[in-house]
């Protein structure tokens, strides 16, 4: 496949601003491969009395800043290199927010859309079953990603407190409440975002009062956004929209009737009020604070150009295409890089596994103090690396202040 | 008959034989055919010969006539003959007696008796023109005898049939099953549920015959199993002499030709034949009649539902074009009288609706003449705060469309359910939405993560409101209240902390409102999948053909609403993929996964080529190509367009398919996913799952393609050197014509009238040029 390898891609962003850091070769070349990988080979029993073999993988990208930490991903289309991006991904992300963690991912190539309950129950302790020796709260520490679910946690927890025969909630994030997760995880990415707009009108010197807000994508992160937006920033809420299209009203909505009527509608369309706009027309609208929350490529550099607002905030991955980075520099947009705008649900999931090594829970209060401290650093470091340096933008500097920390790790280590 | 009755002493055996001689003196008539028969029996077991019996009778008969000869001499041969049939009947009756209890004595009686009634009601019942009233007498009179051993069916299936004609239905494919199920006896609740004049003489309808012999079907195949369970609400029938009677009585006779007219003037007319029929007068016996059961019935929410001769017809199905109307019946008798006629006047309008007679117009059905029957019931449910529904209900079909995993047959059915009344799982609103069983792996959905399952849900819940009397759309969340639903832990999942739980235990009314409808525990937990496979399987296979079922459920029972054969898997409304079109004229074809489904006169093809998507497009052009179809999509709106394109539409990852959201391609009439064979590996196509709901609700229809099969095709020289219209089309669309091609099938192609058939059965599809160009 053409360009697309997403692996590939990973590495030519390493390597972009391995070079801007004038990282020497021997760490790019280690910094550019995953430094552990695993495979397994699951055979579960289905339904139907059939054993299916199920390919599973884990990949631990760099432990020099601490026990590797990601998602679980159980896709049909599952291959190593979308895990091995996506591991190098946590990486950075882990490192921009600072917290004492190394980056990971895994993955089953299967159908959770065609598998039962008691399928997905096996298939989930069958993999804590090979994986236990590699994984654990001083090791690597999976969580929840594309579908897979707080259950399929609880399954897997319980799995390695019957291999180790000690109590190790730590082992897993994203787990029920009543299993040991934490407080606050629901609304985390959302609340993370807001946060670093706060810090960024900050340092624009914009007055964010009153000011206005569209949302692309009303999912979890996208009303929460809004909520929030509204709750700790006083922005104004003047569109959103979803995958039947959006809503627009210059005057304002209230968030919370915007979300209680996508809640109980399914869709936003209809809303009262309000005129209809398409996805397309929502991300061109003359507003302060843009935030695409659902899907990839969004900003392309076709509609960069159009672009009116002042801070685009990325709460979704990857909504901007590289050609629309630089069209959106040019045009003077601030760009929140999505893996520091949407760093507070890894935050959260550290929270809990502190906790959980604690065997102490924290109030909902104390989470959210935590996390403001914890993304209003990252920001603050993220940008101070943007204003030194002065040629980069916010991906960039993103990237260039995460890799140095893993980098500055491995040296202390004596590595390479 | 094994067990044999000894009288102890003469004196009981006396006794018992007076008894039996009273006995058989109530049916004077049937005297010698009940002898007969005893006698008949007694042969067949073996007990006593015809021989036998006749010799002794002859013998005794002989030495009376020695002893009467000696005294009178002029003694008639009929004397003769008489004398020797008291002894035959006095040595059958004894017999009979001495080998037979009193209890199987008298079965023979009976039978003897009930093939009397059916004869005399056979001879009524051909008569074409005969009163309900009189029919009516002779089935309630029939239904009085003891059940008894059953007769032959070669004795009762005439007559059946002449009772399902005048009672029911005349529809043949009816009678057909009908004849096998519904007995003489059931006829008895029936007629005396129907309302009508005694005089007149009409038939209770589709729907009503569908229902009736669906649950007749079901308690003789299912009731071992579950019991009572399987339900169907009290009801009652108004005959469609009354539709007749209606007319006259207001002169509105005129509006039977109402169906010739052109489109347009039916449309137009339509409002003012509602207003007048709302308030018509209806007969005094039928207002009288109405009020009666209206006493019986109570306070409780009735439906009205139209039940016509055509309606529920095996070869066309006039699903949901008749209307029908909720009522809350509250309130004074008379008030709820009013309302319940002015309810029947408008159904009986709905037959003169634009939809019906277009219907009729289209299916050659227009001279038949139609007359609505109405079926009143019960609705099925409880009360909850001032709202009254069922816990859920739903279509079932037997047959399952939708296959979109290998793990669904489509021979276990499809399950459309819905939490409150069914209307919501039988139309189709658009967003809102119903869950789908697969019934060969209830739980298996589409939808995996909470966001799209909290998105592919009903948000709300179709009610009759007791204080307003009518029938209600309610939101979800606005149902809530303090009290307890039943069922409720079987029909929600209690979202929590990011993710959706099946209820472990009975929910506390607080939690409801974070409740989504999932009926997660009522498909994982209870017997409702087996029920509901068992029941289309036992209905399938007494029509001979697929049917699909309306029930409801109101916390204890199930109930049967509707049964019917699947109209659009009947031979009428298939299509017949043809075999004989030249190579020249096909487009493409496939022989996997296909749907029922067929679309004519494809204006345009929407065409994202395979090869040039995955081979050459960057990662920018893939999202901005995403964005460009949505914006065809819009520009076609009102045109006829297939979207044909690689691998799996609306995935996210770029590699796997174009990463469209819905409303970009929800234009289209078919969603096409082509699976380009890339050296040995074939990319998977996603079955239309990143939307499925969506495509399943507004009715696109979805085909996967395997060109480097053996078994599909794909014109691939069509698709390159048509000219593209996407530059004139849209001219500020940038250079993306290499990758995106909007082909006019009118301008392209190498014929007129480019269609797309689709059979499931045969598991064929084609697209092909009708005409030569």
């Amino acid at each position: 496949m053409n360009q697309t390898n997403p692996f590939a891609i990973a590495q030519q962003q390493f390597d972009e601003a391995a070079e801007i850091l004038g990282l020497d070769d021997g760490m790019r070349q280690f910094l550019r491969m995953p430094q552990r990988e695993f495979r397994f080979t699951l055979p579960v029993k289905m339904d139907d009395g059939k054993v299916h073999v199920f390919q599973g993988y884990r990949v631990q990208y760099n432990s020099a800043r601490g026990p590797t930490k990601g998602g679980l991903r159980w896709h049909p289309d599952e291959t190593i290199d979308t895990v091995r991006a996506l591991a190098a991904w946590m990486t950075w992300k882990t490192a921009v927010v600072n917290i004492p963690l190394g980056g990971g991912k895994g993955g089953v190539t299967c159908n959770p859309k065609e598998m039962s309950e008691g399928e997905k129950e096996r298939l989930a302790r069958a993999y804590m079953g090979a994986a236990a020796r590699i994984l654990g709260v001083t090791k690597d520490v999976p969580a929840p990603d594309v579908y897979t679910t707080p259950q399929i946690m609880a399954w897997m927890m319980d799995e390695y407190e019957k291999i180790t025969l000690e109590s190790h909630p730590g082992v897993i994030t994203g787990k029920p409440i009543p299993l040991g997760g934490s407080q606050g995880r629901t609304d985390a990415t959302a609340r993370g975002g807001i946060i670093t707009v706060r810090e960024t009108a900050k340092r624009l010197g914009i007055d964010i009062q009153g000011a206005t807000m569209a949302v692309n994508g009303f999912g979890n992160a996208g009303q929460y956004a809004a909520l929030l937006g509204e709750e700790l920033l006083g922005l104004k809420l003047v569109a959103a929209s979803d995958s039947r299209g959006g809503i627009y009203n210059a005057s304002g909505f209230s968030a919370r009737e915007v979300v209680d009527y996508k809640l109980s509608n399914g869709s936003l369309s209809g809303y009262p009020g309000a005129d209809a706009v398409t996805n397309e027309e929502l991300l061109e609208l003359d507003v302060q604070v843009l935030f695409p929350s659902a899907l990839e490529g969004v900003i392309t550099k076709d509609n960069a150009a159009n672009i009116k607002a002042r801070i685009i905030c990325e709460l979704a991955n990857g909504p901007t295409t590289p050609e629309a980075d630089l069209i959106l520099q040019d045009h003077n947009v601030f760009v929140i890089p999505d893996f520091l705008a949407n760093a507070g649900g890894v935050t959260v999931s550290y929270f809990e596994q502190v906790q959980n090594t604690y065997n102490f829970y924290w109030e909902l209060e104390d989470i959210h103090r935590r996390l403001d401290a914890k993304m209003t650093q990252a920001f603050a470091d993220v940008y101070g690396e943007f204003q030194s340096r002065g040629n980069v933008h916010m991906r960039q500097a993103a990237y260039l202040v995460s890799i140095a920390r893993v980098a500055e790790a491995c040296r202390l280590r004596g590595w390479v | 008959m094994t067990s044999k009755a000894k009288p102890s002493t003469r004196k009981s055996r006396d006794a018992a034989y007076r008894s039996l001689r009273e006995k058989i003196g109530a049916y004077s008539h049937l005297e010698e055919k009940i002898i007969l028969q005893l006698m008949l029996t007694l042969h067949e077991k073996h007990l006593f010969s015809i021989d036998e019996i006749y010799a002794l009778a002859r013998k005794e008969a002989k030495d009376f006539k020695y002893d009467q000869e000696k005294g009178s001499p002029n003694v008639s041969p009929d004397q003769w003959s008489g004398n020797e049939r008291r002894i035959l009947r006095r040595l059958t009756l004894k017999s009979a007696l001495e080998h037979f209890t009193t209890d199987e004595i008298e079965v023979l009686i009976m039978s003897v008796v009930k093939r009397d009634y059916i004869f005399s009601l056979e001879n009524i019942a051909n008569l074409t023109d005969i009163s309900f009233g009189i029919l009516a007498d002779k089935v309630r009179e029939y239904s009085a005898i003891p059940l008894g051993t059953p007769l032959p069916k070669e004795d009762v299936m005439g007559l059946r049939v002449s009772l399902l004609r005048h009672f029911i239905s005349d529809q043949l494919e009816f009678l057909r099953v009908a004849k096998h199920h519904l007995t003489i006896r059931d006829m008895a609740p029936l007629v005396d549920t129907t309302i009508g004049s005694e005089t007149g003489h009409g038939r209770i309808g589709g729907k009503a015959a569908g229902m009736l012999l669906g649950y007749k079907i079901l308690t003789e195949t299912l009731t071992e199993k579950y019991g009572d369970l399987i339900r169907i609400p009290e009801s009652y029938y108004v005959r469609t002499d009354v539709f007749e009677d209606f007319l006259t009585l207001n002169g509105l006779m005129r509006y039977q030709h109402q169906k010739y007219k052109t489109g347009e003037e039916v449309r137009n007319e339509y409002p003012a034949i509602q207003e007048v029929f709302r308030n018509g007068q209806f007969p005094d016996y039928m207002v009288e009649q109405c009020r009666a059961m209206l006493k019986k019935v109570g306070k409780h929410p009735l439906i009205v539902r139209s039940s016509s001769l055509l309606e529920d017809n095996f070869k066309a199905a006039f699903s949901g074009k008749y209307l029908s109307v909720f009522l809350g019946n509250q309130g004074h008798l008379d008030r709820r009288l009013s309302q319940l006629l002015a309810a029947i006047g408008e159904v009986y309008a709905s037959g003169l609706a634009p939809d019906p007679i277009t219907y009729r117009q289209e299916r050659n059905l227009l001279d038949y003449d139609e007359k609505i029957g109405i079926l009143i019931q019960k609705v099925v449910g409880f009360r909850y705060r001032h709202y009254f529904f069922p816990a859920y209900a739903g279509v079932a079909l037997s047959r399952n469309d939708y296959t979109w995993s290998s793990r669904i047959r489509e021979e276990d059915g499809l399950v459309r359910l819905v939490m409150g009344l069914g209307t919501r799982a039988v139309d189709r609103v658009g967003d809102d939405y119903p869950r789908l069983v697969g019934l060969s792996a209830p739980t298996l959905r589409p939808e995996t993560t909470l966001a799209a399952q909290k998105k592919y849900t009903q948000n709300f819940v179709d009610v009759v409101n007791l204080k307003t009397n009518s029938y209600e759309v309610v939101p979800l969340k606005d149902l809530w209240g303090d009290e307890e639903l039943p069922l409720a832990e079987q029909m929600l999942s209690i979202e929590e902390d990011g993710y959706l739980q099946t209820p472990f235990a009975n929910l506390a009314p607080k939690s409801y409102p974070s409740g989504v409808i999932t009926f997660d525990r009522l498909l994982r937990h209870s017997p409702f999948p087996e029920v509901m496979r068992d029941i289309l399987r036992e209905v399938e296979a007494a029509y001979g053909c697929p049917i699909d079922i309306e029930f409801s459920h109101d916390g204890q029972h199930l109930y049967l609403l509707q049964t019917r054969p699947m109209a659009q898997r009947m031979p009428s409304e298939t299509v017949e993929v043809p075999s004989d079109v030249p190579q020249e004229r096909i487009l493409f074809s496939a022989k996997e996964h296909i749907h029922n489904g067929r679309i004519d006169n494809i204006e345009y093809l929407v065409y994202c080529d395979p090869v040039a998507y995955t081979q050459v497009a960057t990662p920018e052009m893939r999202y901005q190509l995403a964005r460009l179809v949505g914006r065809v999509n819009n520009r076609l709106a009102d045109k006829n367009f297939i979207l044909m394109g690689p691998g799996r539409w609306g995935s996210s990852n770029i590699n796997l398919g174009i990463p469209v959201q819905y409303s970009e391609i929800n234009n289209t009439r078919a969603l096409i996913e082509i699976a380009h064979k890339e050296g040995d590996y074939t990319p998977g196509v996603s079955f239309g799952t990143h939307f499925f709901l969506d495509l399943v609700e507004k009715g696109i229809h979805y085909l996967p393609l395997y060109p480097d099969d053996s078994e599909g095709s794909l014109n691939k020289s069509f698709f390159a050197d048509s000219p593209n219209e996407l530059t004139a089309m849209m001219p500020d669309c940038g250079d993306f014509s290499g990758y995106l091609k909007i082909i006019d099938t009118r301008i392209a192609g190498p014929g007129t009238a480019l269609n797309l058939w689709m059979n499931g059965k045969t598991q064929q599809a084609l697209a092909f040029y009708e005409h030569q160009g």
